[in-house]
C-alpha cells in the first residue's frame, strides 16, 4: 500500500509530489504546499537528529525510515542532496522500499530529468551564504518536474508494486 | 550503499556492463567541430573559448554527476584523495573509458593531478602555432593570474608568445568542476599541460577551494 512519493532538492523545495492511494478525507486535510513543507521538515529534523545522536563516524545517510501506527515513512538521499521519501502503509520492509527509491533515482529521475537537455534543473549550490528569502507559496518551485514521461514512468512502477503486494 | 569493491573493479564494471556506447570517432570529432566553431565565433580569442568550454563542461557537469551516482552506486568519499581515485577510476572510466592517475598530491590533500597518457578528444588534432603555448612557459592557476586577460605567466617570453593558449580539452575541466560542486566540493580545475602543445603528457590540477554547507528551510537558520 503506497500512499505518496514527495522528491526534493537541494535548495530544500519540493520538485514532485505524487498521491497514489486513496486516502479517505481527513477533517482538517492540509492543502498540497502545505503537506509538502510538512514532510520536509519532518525529514529535515529526523536526519539531523540521526546525525547527532550517531556514535560512529559516517557512512552516509544513516535515516531510514520511521513508523507511526498508520503508516511507515521511507527516505532515501543520494550524495547530490536529492531527497526522495515515499509514504507506505504500516509493515512494509524499509529495505525493500528503499531499493525501490534507488531504482526511481537511476531508472526515472536520471533518464527523464538529469538526462533531458530541456528540463529546468536546480542550480548548483550557491557560493554565497545568503539570507533565504521568505517561501513564496503561490510561485512553482524553479525545478518542479513537470515531464510527462516521468509522471507516467512513475506512476507504471508504483501500479505494478501496488498490484504486485495486494 | 558504500561498495567494498575496488574502485578500479567498480569502474569497469559499470563501464562493461551499465553504459551505452556511441563511436568514440563520432564524439571526438563532434567535439572538435563545436571547438571549431566556437574559435570562428570568437575570433581566435582563445581565453574567451576556454572560459565558454568550461562553462559547457560545468553544465555538463552538474547533470553528469546523477548519471554517475545512479550507476555506480557510490557514496561520499572520506576525504579529497579518495575523491580523486574515484573520479580517475570510475568517473572517467565509464564515460570515457579513459583511466588517469592521480598524481602529485599535495601536502595538505587539496590538491591533485590528473595524469592522462592518452587523450581521445584530440586524436585528429593539430592546433595552429598561436594557439599553442610557448615551449618553457609555466602555467598558473586561472585564479590567480593577472586579472588583465588572464595571460598564463611566462618564465623567460619567447617571441611568439601567446596572449593565451587554446586548451582544446577545456570541457573536461569544467565537467570536473560541474561534478564536484553538485557534490558540495567548489574546486578550481585547470590544465598544466597538453600533447597537444608540445609537452609529453596531459595533466590536470585539480583544486579544492572550499566545502559548501547544505541549504537549511526557510526559517530555519
Amino acid at each position: 500500500m503506497i500512499y505518496s512519493l514527495h522528491i526534493f532538492d537541494r535548495h530544500c523545495d519540493c520538485i514532485y509530489h505524487g498521491d497514489y492511494a486513496q486516502a479517505t478525507a481527513v477533517a482538517g486535510a492540509l492543502d498540497a504546499s502545505e503537506q509538502n513543507k510538512l514532510v520536509y521538515g519532518v525529514i529535515y529534523s529526523a536526519r539531523n537528529l540521526v546525525n547527532k545522536l550517531r556514535r560512529e563516524p559516517a557512512s552516509d545517510a544513516p535515516f531510514l525510515a520511521f513508523s507511526t501506527s498508520h503508516y511507515k515513512l521511507h527516505y532515501y538521499e543520494t550524495p547530490t542532496s536529492l531527497k526522495l521519501v515515499m509514504i507506505t502503509g504500516t509493515g512494509v520492509d524499509t529495505q525493500a522500499v528503499r531499493d525501490v527509491l534507488r531504482a526511481i533515482y537511476r531508472d526515472i529521475y536520471v533518464e527523464h530529468v538529469a538526462k533531458n537537455p530541456l528540463a529546468a534543473t536546480t542550480p548548483g549550490p550557491s557560493l554565497v551564504r545568503t539570507k533565504k528569502k521568505p517561501v513564496d507559496n503561490s510561485v512553482p518551485p524553479h525545478a518542479l518536474i513537470t515531464n510527462v514521461a516521468f509522471r507516467s514512468a512513475l506512476d507504471q512502477l508504483v501500479a505494478g508494486l501496488m498490484a504486485g503486494s495486494d | 550503499m558504500s561498495t567494498t569493491k575496488p574502485l578500479k573493479t567498480l569502474g569497469e564494471d559499470v563501464w562493461r556492463s551499465k553504459m551505452e556506447k556511441v563511436s568514440g570517432e563520432l564524439f571526438v570529432l563532434t567535439y572538435g567541430s563545436i571547438v571549431t566553431q566556437l574559435v570562428r565565433d570568437f575570433n581566435q580569442d582563445y581565453a574567451k573559448v576556454n572560459e565558454h568550454l568550461e562553462k559547457m563542461g560545468y553544465n555538463i557537469g552538474t547533470r553528469l554527476i546523477e548519471e554517475f551516482l545512479a550507476k555506480s552506486q557510490m557514496g561520499r568519499c572520506r576525504d579529497f584523495r579518495e575523491t580523486g581515485e574515484a573520479i580517475a577510476k570510475v568517473g572517467f572510466k565509464m564515460f570515457l573509458n579513459l583511466v588517469p592517475t592521480v598524481a602529485n598530491l599535495s601536502a595538505d590533500g587539496r590538491s591533485f593531478s590528473l595524469v592522462f597518457d592518452e587523450n581521445p578528444l584530440a586524436e585528429f588534432v593539430e592546433l595552429p602555432d598561436d594557439a599553442k603555448r610557448p615551449a618553457g612557459t609555466v602555467v598558473v592557476a586561472p585564479s590567480s593570474s593577472s586579472a588583465t586577460g588572464g595571460a598564463a605567466a611566462t618564465a623567460g617570453g619567447s617571441a611568439g608568445a601567446a596572449a593565451t593558449p587554446l586548451w582544446f580539452s577545456n570541457v573536461l575541466c569544467g565537467v570536473v568542476r560541474g561534478c564536484l560542486e553538485m557534490m558540495q566540493l567548489q574546486v578550481e580545475a585547470y590544465w598544466v599541460s597538453d600533447v597537444l602543445h608540445g609537452d609529453d603528457i596531459n595533466e590536470m590540477r585539480v583544486t579544492l577551494i572550499k566545502v559548501l554547507e547544505d541549504e537549511v528551510p526557510a526559517g530555519e537558520d
